[in-house]
């Protein structure tokens, strides 16, 4: 793919981060109007969209407020809310749930599963074998960079300790 | 429409990044504003010079050929003929020795040497104008073949004196373009480095901006706006420092060096404020586009 290209190749999709990449210098609304307004959207359009995004993550009300003065896991939802405003057909989430607590961590998972059941693919790479064996989904492992497993419907293995884990 | 909300975007996110470092960006106007006063000074200079050397070209590009007490007047008229067919030649004028010695005395220079004067030892003599004074030298040697011609004093003009100048006018034109082309390099990375600043502290935005999908153009547009804001900040002051200057330091140079026909000149000052507009412009442009390079490639 020419570099060109690759600007409108990541509008197709939806990136969650470990540590959040939101801009500590705007706020919840405008962290998320980000992307949108990347892409050059007419300011009706974003305010819409951004209000659902916010909803589908559980944070109305918070348009205001800075990522300082969230939580993690709040911080990691306006993620995804920023992640999703564009409507992509596929969001990928590099261990999203790397810097949270475990309960934290399983409802950032929940709402993947939301999103995920609207019809989006989610691809997640983690470490986290709890979150692995509870959910029960397509588990590809990476090891040494080649595929090491691809299990329909797969739990975390013992086998290796260094392998990633990918569950949809 | 997407065009418009991106300049929009581009525009206020430029605004702001200029007031946010105020510190760096006046420095930057500064170093720019110097610049392009020297940069002003030296298209003022060369200016000036090439009007007092029209001045002069306009006096020298005259020459007399002086013609000999016994040529016959028939002679005369044929060469005078000959030379105002020639196509380098723009006129021609007959003054005859009586003409010649009215015109030496009425000169206030020669009032003794006029009163001294016994008879009329002046030469009657062809006045030629010359279109350009590259072709003085062709007409002088074309008139030292002429039969007619005095023999001990053929023709007279400031050929040495001609060349003179012009070597110089070239001289000073390479110089003034060395000048300028060190302002230019020295401009771009004054520039440079502020943006280069600007984006440091603002590399995580930019970071975010391409992962959700923003284009280098999208991207690099507000620094490159940032970069003309501050390149024409600082033409505007340049240029208004230099129109204020200009006037008097015109006419305290004419006092001082009366010898040489220096006039204010109003017109090159619209010639001058769009060359440093359209300079700072692109300077600042330039360097914000040198400087957001590396940042814009993720």
């Amino acid at each position: 793919m020419k570099r060109r290209q690759l600007p409108f190749y990541r509008r197709k999709v939806g990136l969650v981060f470990q540590d959040f990449k939101l801009l500590p210098n705007l706020t919840i609304y405008e962290n998320v109007a980000f992307a949108l307004r990347v892409h050059g959207q007419p300011d009706a359009f974003i305010r819409t969209r951004v209000a659902e995004a916010l909803d589908t993550v559980g944070l109305s009300g918070k348009e205001l407020t800075y990522p300082a003065n969230l939580s993690g896991g709040e911080q990691q939802r306006v993620a995804i809310a920023r992640a999703l405003v564009h409507a992509p057909s596929m969001i990928i989430a590099d261990e999203p749930t790397g810097n949270l607590d475990p309960a934290t961590a399983w409802e950032i998972m929940q709402l993947f599963m939301r999103i995920n059941a609207r019809g989006a693919t989610v691809v997640m790479a983690t470490h986290n074998r709890e979150i692995v064996d509870l959910l029960r989904r397509r588990v590809v492992a990476i090891d040494a960079g080649q595929i090491a497993r691809d299990d329909r419907s797969g739990r975390y293995h013992d086998d290796s300790s260094k392998s990633q884990i990918r569950a949809q | 429409m997407t065009i418009l909300r991106n300049l929009r975007f581009a525009l206020n996110s430029a605004w702001q990044s200029f007031w946010r470092n105020l510190a760096v960006s006046l420095a930057a106007v500064v170093s720019i504003t110097l610049i392009l006063i020297l940069a002003g000074v030296n298209l003022l200079v060369g200016h000036a010079f090439s009007q007092v050397l029209d001045g002069f070209r306009d006096k020298v590009s005259v020459m007399s050929i002086n013609v000999a007490d016994d040529t016959p007047l028939t002679s005369v008229y044929a060469f005078q003929q000959q030379l105002q067919g020639d196509p380098r030649v723009a006129t021609v004028r007959f003054v005859t020795k009586e003409e010649a010695l009215a015109e030496f005395v009425r000169d206030p220079n020669n009032a003794v040497l006029s009163q001294q004067i016994q008879g009329n030892p002046l030469d009657a003599k062809l006045e030629v104008r010359v279109r350009s004074l590259n072709d003085v030298a062709a007409i002088d040697s074309m008139a030292r073949q002429w039969p007619g011609v005095d023999p001990t004093d053929p023709t007279n003009y400031q050929g040495e004196f001609v060349t003179r100048m012009l070597q110089l006018s070239q001289w000073l034109g390479f110089a003034g373009i060395g000048l300028m082309a060190i302002l230019v390099i020295v401009s771009v990375v004054i520039v440079m480095n502020t943006i280069r600043t600007a984006v440091y502290h603002r590399r995580k935005e930019i970071e975010v901006m391409k992962l959700v999908g923003a284009t280098e153009w999208f991207v690099r547009g507000p620094f490159v706006l940032e970069g003309i804001m501050t390149g024409v900040i600082a033409a505007a002051i340049a240029l208004s420092l230099l129109v204020i200057s200009y006037p008097p330091a015109v006419s305290r140079f004419s006092a001082d060096i009366t010898f040489i026909p220096l006039t204010y000149d109003p017109t090159f000052i619209s010639s001058l404020a769009r060359d440093l507009l359209a300079g700072g412009a692109l300077l600042g442009a330039l360097g914000s586009y040198i400087g957001v390079r590396r940042f814009v490639r993720l």
